[in-house]
């Protein structure tokens, strides 16, 4: 727990620019349930919805950098507060980013000519649970300040790698197969690498969380897994 | 086919100068390896009376580089500062143990000549404190305390103080004018000329800018970048934001000890002791 500030009218800034990239976060978090959801239900109404919705994302993250503008130039931050104010502007644009990768799941689903396999669905659920467990886990790590939690976090994105490579592998092995599903496959694999994309991101902000806790990056080299789809 | 030759033009740099010449590139553990010491001190203590006003300070003052003394009032900063020219000496019930080293001698031997070390040691106060003279006789005073009266000399080192201190041009045709007549910005300035006039080698500057509007601050500012490179210069300050623009390293005190001193980005993104986190994110003091 910090000490509050002599100025508590700081602290309410802090707080504020905590809360909007919270809500950043559960934006974005639903934005990528609901997409895998629309995916594997074959809904292109509910994609539509996600896509539509995505416009909230782009207003908190708008949201977030004029807040933490605003705070730096009232502020003059120091120390721990300005690492905290710089890093909510770098979680913010990885949140928003998570969110476009949604916003594409949920549009290249509307053009799959048929409900995707079930085998393939079930990597894709897997993915974007994953996806989501990942990001819960960085978020609780970041309002708990909490940098062994993003350590743990950072370390946890080998396991969508390695999913990553095995759908990718089955797809181009589909593609082979059948020149009739190429145009379906290839949507999915760009689906397959965005949430692989998105769990990168999520470990970019278990970074920023680590930096903003310690004042020091997170050493060494992330753990991956090599698989023959590119990264 | 032959593959394209690749293009031989060499690739122009997208920077178009060199960042260190700016001299505001972060300072690498190479950078800090070259520097030399010029003050010091060892287990200093400071009592006024009774009361101890500085415990244990060991502080080493880089040469040429600009030294920011930061913490709440009353933690010690002006004192310690006044030991460095020996001010304290003027105060009847000050009494000091302990070492202040100028290039590795005892100011506080016996021997010392402590006019002399006013001269090496120069000191700006927070209030502008020009003599009722002429601005020229503001800066020629400590050179005729001296001695020295040759003219063409006089008007030499009257001339390079003020353009050291950025006032010759201000000021240049009117040098006869009373230097009370100046603004508090350049009243200032023509306080650090008189000190620089004397070429000392450290100016120890008390809360500089504290009586000065925000364009007279940035002057004296810009002045201290530009006289770094010749004198050493240890700043007290009590804005926080003015010690993390002007200085390379930073001392936090608080209450009579030296809690962290640092290289000024370290101690102002990510300070090692938590009352220095504490305090300069403003959570106490």
């Amino acid at each position: 727990m910090q000490e509050k500030h002599t100025l508590e009218l700081f602290d309410l800034d802090l707080m504020l620019l905590r809360e909007i990239v919270h809500r950043l976060a559960d934006q974005a978090a639903e934005e990528l349930e609901r997409a895998v959801q629309a995916l594997l239900e074959n809904d292109p109404a509910l994609a539509r919805k996600v896509v539509a919705s995505d416009l909230e994302a782009d207003r908190l993250h708008e949201m977030i950098h004029h807040h933490m503008t605003i705070v730096l130039a009232r502020q003059q931050a120091m120390a721990e507060d300005l690492r905290e104010i710089l890093a909510a502007g770098r979680i913010a644009t990885c949140l928003e980013r998570l969110a476009d990768y949604a916003k594409n799941t949920a549009r290249r689903m509307q053009v799959l000519t048929m409900k995707v396999d079930e085998d393939v669905a079930a990597q894709f659920l897997w993915m974007g649970a994953r996806v989501g467990a990942m990001l819960s886990q960085v978020m609780r790590a970041y309002r708990e300040r909490d940098a062994g939690e993003a350590n743990v976090a950072w370390s946890s994105d080998a396991e969508l790698d390695r999913v990553y490579g095995e759908l990718f592998a089955h797809l181009l092995e589909r593609m082979q197969r059948d020149s009739s599903s190429i145009g379906d496959a290839t949507q999915l694999l760009f689906i397959a690498k965005g949430l692989e994309r998105a769990g990168d991101h999520v470990t970019n902000i278990a970074e920023e969380v680590y930096l903003m806790v310690t004042g020091k990056p997170l050493q060494g080299p992330r753990p991956k897994v090599e698989t023959i789809a590119p990264h | 086919m032959n593959p394209v030759a690749p293009n031989n033009t060499p690739r122009k740099p997208h920077h178009a100068i060199d960042i260190r010449a700016l001299g505001r590139a972060p300072v690498s553990a190479a950078d800090n390896a070259g520097m030399v010491t010029c003050l010091e001190t060892k287990n200093l203590n400071l009592y006024y009376g009774a009361a101890r006003a500085l415990i244990n300070v060991n502080v080493t003052i880089p040469r040429n580089r600009v030294t920011a003394f930061i913490g709440p009032s009353g933690c010690g900063k002006s004192t310690l500062l006044r030991c460095f020219n020996r001010m304290n000496d003027l105060v009847d019930i000050c009494r000091i143990d302990g070492k202040v080293l100028l290039d590795d001698s005892d100011i506080y031997e016996r021997s010392v000549r402590v006019a002399e070390l006013r001269r090496r040691v120069g000191m700006v106060f927070q209030k502008p404190n020009p003599f009722p003279k002429s601005i020229f006789e503001n800066v020629a005073y400590g050179l005729r305390i001296m001695g020295v009266n040759d003219k063409k000399i006089l008007m030499e080192t009257v001339e390079r103080a003020l353009r050291s201190a950025a006032l010759w041009d201000e000021v240049k045709d009117r040098l006869d004018s009373s230097g009370l007549g100046l603004s508090g910005g350049q009243q200032q300035r023509l306080v650090i000329a008189r000190a620089i006039a004397l070429e000392p080698e450290v100016l120890l500057l008390d809360e500089p800018c504290s009586a000065l509007d925000p364009i007279a601050t940035a002057r004296i500012e810009e002045l201290m970048y530009e006289l770094k490179d010749r004198y050493t210069i240890v700043i007290v300050t009590h804005s926080m934001q003015q010690a993390a623009r002007v200085s390379d390293f930073t001392a936090f005190m608080h209450l009579g000890e030296m809690v962290e001193f640092n290289d000024t980005d370290t101690l102002f993104t990510n300070p090692v002791e938590k009352r220095t986190s504490d305090y300069i994110t403003g959570r106490f003091g």
